[in-house]
């Protein structure tokens, strides 16, 4: 990889309904936080440029609709992605278990190439609210992180901005590692298509 | 290409020179050389479908033959029948032969219909003629040297201004008009009282550089306008009502905008190069060009065509190669021309606010002499052939073969060619029969452009054609291998997944069948899969499509000519099937990729259906609609209407089709699962993992087993709840490694080996809840045979919830793993005591109102050292120190532990915990007892009389300890029963307290374990039962307490013997004072120290009958003294309570009394402030709580104050007492209805 070209890395950001991930990418883009909770419909992103290895990366995080599973979003947006986030709520047991189904279901949206290696991160989001409104350990998050093979893990707050920008870099450090990798692949001429030429003939033969 | 239109000859071998035609109605005029005018009437008979498919073998072939399809295609066959079989459609009849029409050629024609004019350019004039009489009108003013013309009639908006000038012309010309033949859509009848839309018409006369334009408005003459082009005119042609397109001399095109006289480049940068090589005169009368070319510049004729105008000389052409055409201008629909040069034709759209946009150009192969336009087509006469483009795509359509060359063409939907002595007529075939030609042709985008741009076709059919035509297409497109496109329009066309996947899905099974891994590659292909692969090839591609076709074609066989070409999807799938994308043994590596690109272009589509599934899932919705095809109405299939000739080609119309979901998802999942299993083994876990899939079990099975993704495959397993299944297959993949050739058939591919040990059943086992713990159980049962240590994780695991112990049936696992060792179920049961109920008792204890739905538990960490196995409760250790860098790990490292209590599981917590303590515990202990006696039989036994000493106890023993000390749930009876009786005296101390049996247990402690402390201390623990009398009763009368004691000893040792509390023989019950002396002095010592410290505590008469005569008097008087002073003590301390008793109920007789004065007037006009009725003599309440509204006079009026009335508040605590007596004093309190005050109490009490 060199910077001869423009890196553009596209992130998205799963979880279930209310875990804060358009919290997260506006405190990480814009700085802001708010506390009223506002459904997001569809899709939305922003972008924010960052210098990783003296590489200007452009990093393009798509916030989705936890809401609906994958309904208003196709397989488009999904294919390309280079890195996904996992959010979940640490004070919600629930939001945790799911991030399972969330990873299965991304794989099998966006049907990587490399499904294992494929990276994701999880978060988790909430931390500032008081210890007994805790129900995921570290421990549990960390637990399972491992054996879905290694995804790093951060306890976030977006309310707070805590472990926000850490996460993010990491986030974009491993996208860019993907990327790096694809580009290998597509170093490769594009497959050159025998049938198309043969078989296809739209004019006459006079 | 296809045939679009039949070439026939309508009028041949004319002793007359053609020099002009001209279409109109259902005449056709011909202008000759000579000045003759010819009038034939056609007679064109309907086009019969029979007719055209079961042509008449008897016509004769002569003049048919003349147009061949010259690309050699089997459609020559067809064009040929065709051709014959419309020949009798069309029939010319000379009506009229006017002769002298003209006195030269006659060099142009052209009408106005309305007008009822025939304008004609003859002699290098322009003549009106009648059109109905054909006798002439007048000749046109100053059209002298006229060389070309062009007319045109439109709707334009009236204005007074042209009015004027029409009334000022109207005097010098005779009304004569000219008109296009089919520009005019029947605008006569237009109504005249508006005044506003005027049908104008316009003739445009070049004569050298000037141009003149005669108006005519609702056909009268209106005005003429004159123009100077800047350079000779050549050709012109009407663009727009306004713009007039003329073609110059020096070789260029110019817009004139007629209403303004304004000039305009019409190509701005190549129009010089394009027109560059017309160098005649345009209506040149110069003799022949090239001889090869056609005869038409020597000849002099003109253009006849209403637009055309250009006639180049082709003297600019030597080389005669290029039939030097000039320039030739067709006006198209929505304000676009043509404009030609040379070989190239440019459309553009002049529209008269816009600059000239190029729309497209074609090329025609021979340089055209003349060019029509019917639509969609475009058509050019030249050299020996006719040549018909369509305008959109710019494609070649026909070609069609003449025997001379073509000069002339009439422009609209009759189209007739005209050379010099023949007149054919271009017939335009039916379009259905075009279409089925093009689809046969596999020109499917042509087919789909002729659909959107034929003006025959409805527009809500036309939608119905594209979508079938588009559906034969991707057909088409798959079997070219464009896989790529042919799904996107499977995709739009929303087409039923089950026709896409069955198209994309063959050899699927073939490649699985023949890719298994291990043993795949070099094995040769078993006979049965060989001929599998065989069938799958020789089956028709889509059977659905194909059976449903399939009679429509046989149908279609009776009704249609027998040589019609098979339809397409017959054609294509013989087509295909010999370069069928199966693979063969030649290419089998190209035919693998492309494989693989089918197949992961797939996994896209099938992701798609997928998401589509789960949102209508999401939506509650059972059916998802699709595109499917349904085969035709019956009547509509019978019918031979060359309408529906269309239809019956395809055999099938697309209508939505409602597909149930579930087997809709299931198709879809399964045959993602396969692809994934070709394309990307590896996402083949996510999918089976999701928790929706709707994977096939069998399938799916058997093709995991076959690709030996055994983990996926107990994932898919423990998805669909098939848990049996799945601990089967992982119990015969963990057990068959050690027999080394599976029987079985199971072969684990290399890197599984987390399966072969018992870890993957183990990890199973945890994840299963316990609803199915016949099956834990079950399968826990080899795993802890094998590897204990790890299978207990099964019944230990921390990640579930606490909950789910709770309600598991503990005692039931705990049995079953008592089988294993009784190690294993303690290990169990002090997990579930650890974990699940202490935390949990906690939290009860803490939040008796648990109004938080989650709550949190601190719980110690369950840190259990294997190795060791010691303290599995610290917290809970009172008399063992904490080991220093012992195993016992800080109870500070504590863990958040979720209680999934849902709102209403509060109280089954409630229920539960104790339920589940009580096993939990009860077992404990027997499990307990049973190692402390195994571990005791090899020590000593237990010396009596000696504390215990918390060191030296063993940990199991101190656990029996802890746990029958501090546990209120087992049950002390059966243990008792268990406990040894010359032994273990402390645990029977704390049984037998559990059971209340105080005296008993106090004996043990005074004469079994000497511990008089702990004695003291037991009796401080129950201070409710007040055993100081009972200790000292024990300590004072030690003979029948021992006697107590021992007599149930079974077993009673020799050292037990010696001790002084065992002297039973001796004993009776009936003591005397005498026997006290045996008294020994250290339980007397402790007698006292017992009645000096706790002396108030009993009673001292008892005490006294206790007393042994023989005890000194000075020892007792420690005892007297405290006794006498704790008497007086309580006789003074009731005294002054007494008094204070007395005080305050002086005081409350007083309040009593108080408040027993208070009156109230009731007058008769005194409402309730409640209900503002009168209070008349109803029961009334006095309410003082309520302020009075009006302050009457106390003491005025007395008057049955008390009748009925009743103060309430009487028996109100104090407070509200206090609160009368102010009120009282402030006013009068108020008088409420004892019906209101009792409403208003209960709404407040509400």
């Amino acid at each position: 990889m060199s910077t001869r070209k423009k890196v553009l890395l596209k992130v998205i950001i799963l979880g279930d309904s209310g875990v804060g991930k358009t919290s997260l990418m506006n405190q990480y883009v814009n700085k802001r936080f708010s506390n009223q909770y506002k459904a997001t419909i569809g899709a939305d992103f922003l972008t924010k440029e960052l210098v990783i290895d003296d590489k200007l990366v452009t990093i393009q995080i798509w916030d989705t609709a936890g809401q609906e599973r994958f309904q208003s979003l196709g397989v488009a947006f999904y294919r390309g992605a280079d890195c996904c986030v996992l959010c979940y709520d640490v004070n919600n047991a629930r939001s945790f278990e799911t991030l399972d189904s969330w990873r299965d279901e991304f794989l099998v949206q966006a049907s990587p190439r490399d499904p294992e290696n494929f990276p994701f991160v999880v978060l988790g989001n909430k931390i500032d609210l008081e210890d007994s409104k805790r129900m995921v350990s570290q421990r549990r998050a960390m637990n399972w992180c491992q054996s879905k093979g290694n995804i790093p893990y951060f306890e976030t707050s977006a309310k707070e901005g805590i472990k926000v920008d850490a996460a993010f870099e990491t986030i974009a450090q491993n996208a860019l590692k993907k990327e790096a990798e694809n580009d290998l692949y597509s170093d490769f001429p594009e497959p050159i298509r025998i049938d198309q030429d043969t078989t296809r003939d739209p004019g006459c033969a006079c | 290409m296809h045939d679009a239109f039949a070439v026939i000859p309508v009028v041949e071998q004319l002793p007359l020179r053609v020099e002009s035609i001209l279409a109109h109605g259902d005449r056709l005029l011909v202008g000759t050389d000579t000045g003759v005018l010819l009038v034939y009437s056609v007679k064109e008979l309907p086009c019969n479908i029979a007719s055209l498919n079961l042509p008449t073998a008897t016509d004769g072939d002569g003049p048919s033959n003349t147009l061949t399809d010259s690309d050699g295609q089997p459609s020559v066959d067809t064009q040929g029948q065709y051709t014959q079989s419309l020949k009798g459609q069309v029939t010319l009849e000379l009506v009229e032969c006017k002769k002298g029409f003209a006195r030269r050629a006659v060099e142009q024609l052209e009408v106005i219909k309305e007008a009822g004019l025939l304008v004609v350019l003859s002699d290098a004039c322009v003549h009106l003629f009648d059109l109905v009489t054909y006798q002439p009108s007048t000749t046109l003013p100053n059209t002298r040297g006229a060389s070309v013309l062009s007319v045109h009639t439109g709707i334009e908006l009236n204005s007074d201004d042209s009015k004027e000038i029409s009334d000022a012309m109207g005097a010098g010309l005779d009304p004569t008009k000219t008109n296009r033949s089919d520009d005019s859509p029947g605008n006569s009848d237009l109504p005249p009282a508006t005044g506003i839309p005027t049908l104008v018409s316009k003739v445009a006369v070049g004569i050298r550089r000037r141009i003149v334009v005669f108006i005519w408005r609702d056909a009268e003459f209106a005005e003429t306008r004159e123009f100077t082009a800047p350079d000779r005119v050549k050709s012109m042609g009407w663009a727009t009502n306004d713009l007039l397109c003329v073609g110059l001399g020096r070789g260029e095109y110019q817009l004139l905008k007629v209403s303004t006289g304004t000039w305009r480049e019409l190509l701005p940068t190549d129009a010089t190069s394009m027109v560059s090589t017309s160098g005649a005169s345009v209506f040149s009368t110069a003799t022949s060009g090239m001889g090869n070319i056609g005869r038409w510049g020597s000849m002099g004729f003109n253009m006849l065509s209403s637009m055309t105008l250009g006639s180049g000389g082709s003297d600019g052409h030597p080389g005669g190669g290029g039939p030097g055409s000039d320039a030739l201008i067709v006006k198209l629909p929505n304000d676009e021309i043509l404009v030609n040069r040379d070989h190239h034709s440019i459309c553009l759209d002049v529209q008269s606010s816009r600059q000239p946009m190029r729309k497209g150009e074609i090329i025609w192969s021979v340089g055209p002499q003349a060019i029509g336009f019917a639509y969609p087509y475009v058509i050019a006469a030249g050299d020996k052939q006719v040549e018909v483009r369509s305008l959109v795509t710019q494609t070649l359509v026909q070609q069609l073969a003449i025997q001379e060359s073509a000069l002339r063409i009439t422009q609209g939907k009759l189209v007739y060619v005209a050379a010099h002595h023949t007149i054919w007529r271009l017939l335009p075939l039916p379009y259905p029969i075009q279409v089925v030609q093009l689809l046969q042709h596999h020109e499917y985008v042509e087919a789909l452009n002729f659909v959107d741009q034929s003006d025959a076709i409805l527009v809500e059919t036309k939608h119905d054609y594209s979508q079938c035509i588009k559906l034969l297409y991707a057909h088409y497109l798959f079997w070219t291998k464009d896989y790529d496109q042919s799904l996107t329009l499977f995709q739009d066309l929303n087409v039923v997944p089950m026709e896409v996947l069955h198209l994309f899905m063959q050899d699927v099974d073939t490649w699985l069948m023949e890719h298994q891994p291990g043993t795949s590659q070099s094995r040769p292909t078993s006979p049965s899969s060989e001929s599998d692969e065989k069938g799958q090839q020789s089956k028709p591609p889509s059977p659905s499509p194909s059976s449903e076709t399939s009679p429509k074609k046989d149908q279609r066989s009776e009704t249609q000519s027998p040589s019609t070409t098979p339809p397409e999807s017959r054609t294509s799938q013989e087509d295909t099937a010999s370069k069928s994308p199966s693979p063969t043994p030649s290419e089998p590596h190209l035919n693998e990729e492309l494989f693989l690109s089918r197949m992961s272009l797939l996994v896209g589509y099938l992701a798609e259906q997928r998401r589509l599934i789960s949102q209508a899932v999401s939506r509650k919705q059972t059916h998802l609609t699709f595109q499917h095809r349904q085969p035709l109405a019956p009547e509509k299939a019978a019918s031979t209407s060359l309408d529906s000739y269309l239809v019956r080609y395809l055999g099938f119309v697309l209508g939505d089709t409602p597909v149930s979901i579930p087997p809709l998802a299931q198709l879809i999942d399964t045959t993602l699962l396969k692809t994934y299993l070709i394309t990307n083994p590896r996402l083949v876990g996510p999918l089976v993992r999701v928790a929706n899939n709707a994977c096939e079990i069998e399938t799916s099975e058997k093709l995991l087993l076959q690709f030996q993704l055994y983990q996926d495959l107990v994932d898919l397993y423990f998805g669909k709840a098939l848990h049996r299944k799945a601990l089967q297959l992982l119990t015969r993949l963990a057990t068959q490694n050690n027999v080394a050739s599976s029987t079985e058939g199971l072969s684990l591919p290399a890197g599984s080996d987390r399966l072969t040990g018992p870890q993957a059943t183990i990890q199973y086992l945890q994840r299963l809840p316990f609803q199915h713990l016949d099956l834990i159980l079950e399968y826990s049962q080899w795993v802890m045979q094998r590897d204990p240590e790890l299978a207990i994780e099964v019944f230990i695991d921390e990640n579930r919830p606490p909950m789910s112990y709770l309600k598991s049936p503990v005692d039931r696992i705990a049995q079953t793993l008592q089988k294993f060792g009784n190690e294993w179920a303690i290990q169990y049961l002090e997990f579930i005591r650890t974990y699940v109920l202490l935390p949990l008792a906690n939290t009860l204890k803490s939040e008796p109102n648990t109004d938080t739905s989650h709550s949190t538990v601190d719980s110690p960490t369950y840190s259990f050292d294997r190795g060791t196995r010691s303290s599995p409760f610290p917290p809970l250790l009172m008399f063992s120190q904490p080991e220093k860098g012992g195993d016992s790990k800080p109870t500070s490292s504590r863990q958040r532990v979720t209680t999934m209590s849902s709102p209403q599981s509060g109280s089954e917590v409630e229920r539960l915990v104790p339920q589940v303590f009580r096993t939990v515990d009860h077992r404990l202990a027997s499990l307990y007892l049973e190692q402390v006696l195994e571990e005791f039989t090899d020590q000593d036994v237990e010396v009596r009389g000696s504390p215990l000493r918390p060191q030296s106890l063993s940990p199991v023993r101190r656990k029996l300890l802890d746990l029958l000390r501090d546990s209120t749930y087992y049950t002390p009876e059966l243990l008792l029963s268990r406990l040894p009786m010359g032994s273990l005296f402390q645990e029977r101390v704390y049984v037998l307290a559990r059971m209340h049996r105080h005296e008993q247990a106090l004996r043990i402690i005074v004469f079994q374990l000497g511990d008089f402390g702990q004695a003291e201390g037991y009796c401080r623990d129950h201070p409710t039962d007040n055993l100081y009398l009972a200790l000292l009763k024990i300590y004072l009368d030690q003979p029948d307490g021992v006697h107590g004691a021992v007599t149930t000893k079974t077993s009673p040792s020799e050292k037990s013997l010696d001790t002084p509390g065992t002297k039973p023989k001796t004993t009776t019950t009936t003591h005397t004072k005498e026997e006290t002396s045996t008294l020994q002095p250290q339980y007397v010592e402790q007698a006292l120290h017992l009645m000096s410290v706790y002396g108030r505590h009993m009673d001292p008469l008892e005490i006294l009958e206790l007393i042994p005569a023989a005890m000194p008097m000075e020892k007792l008087s420690t005892f007297f003294e405290q006794s006498l002073q704790t008497f007086q003590h309580q006789h003074q301390t009731q005294k002054v309570v007494r008094n204070l008793m007395v005080a305050e109920r002086l005081q409350v007789q007083s309040r009593w009394l108080q408040l027993r004065r208070q009156r109230v007037c009731i007058t008769s006009d005194r409402t309730c402030p409640i209900c503002f009725k009168r209070i008349g003599s109803t029961v009334f309440v006095c309410d003082p709580r309520r302020q009075p509204l009006t302050n009457a006079e106390s003491g005025a009026n007395i008057q049955g104050s008390d009748i009925g009335g009743f103060y309430p508040e009487m028996g109100y605590p104090s407070t509200t007492l206090g609160l009368l007596e102010m009120e009282g004093r402030s006013g009068e309190p108020t008088v409420v209805h004892f019906s209101c005050h009792q409403r208003q109490n209960s709404s407040h009490r509400r």
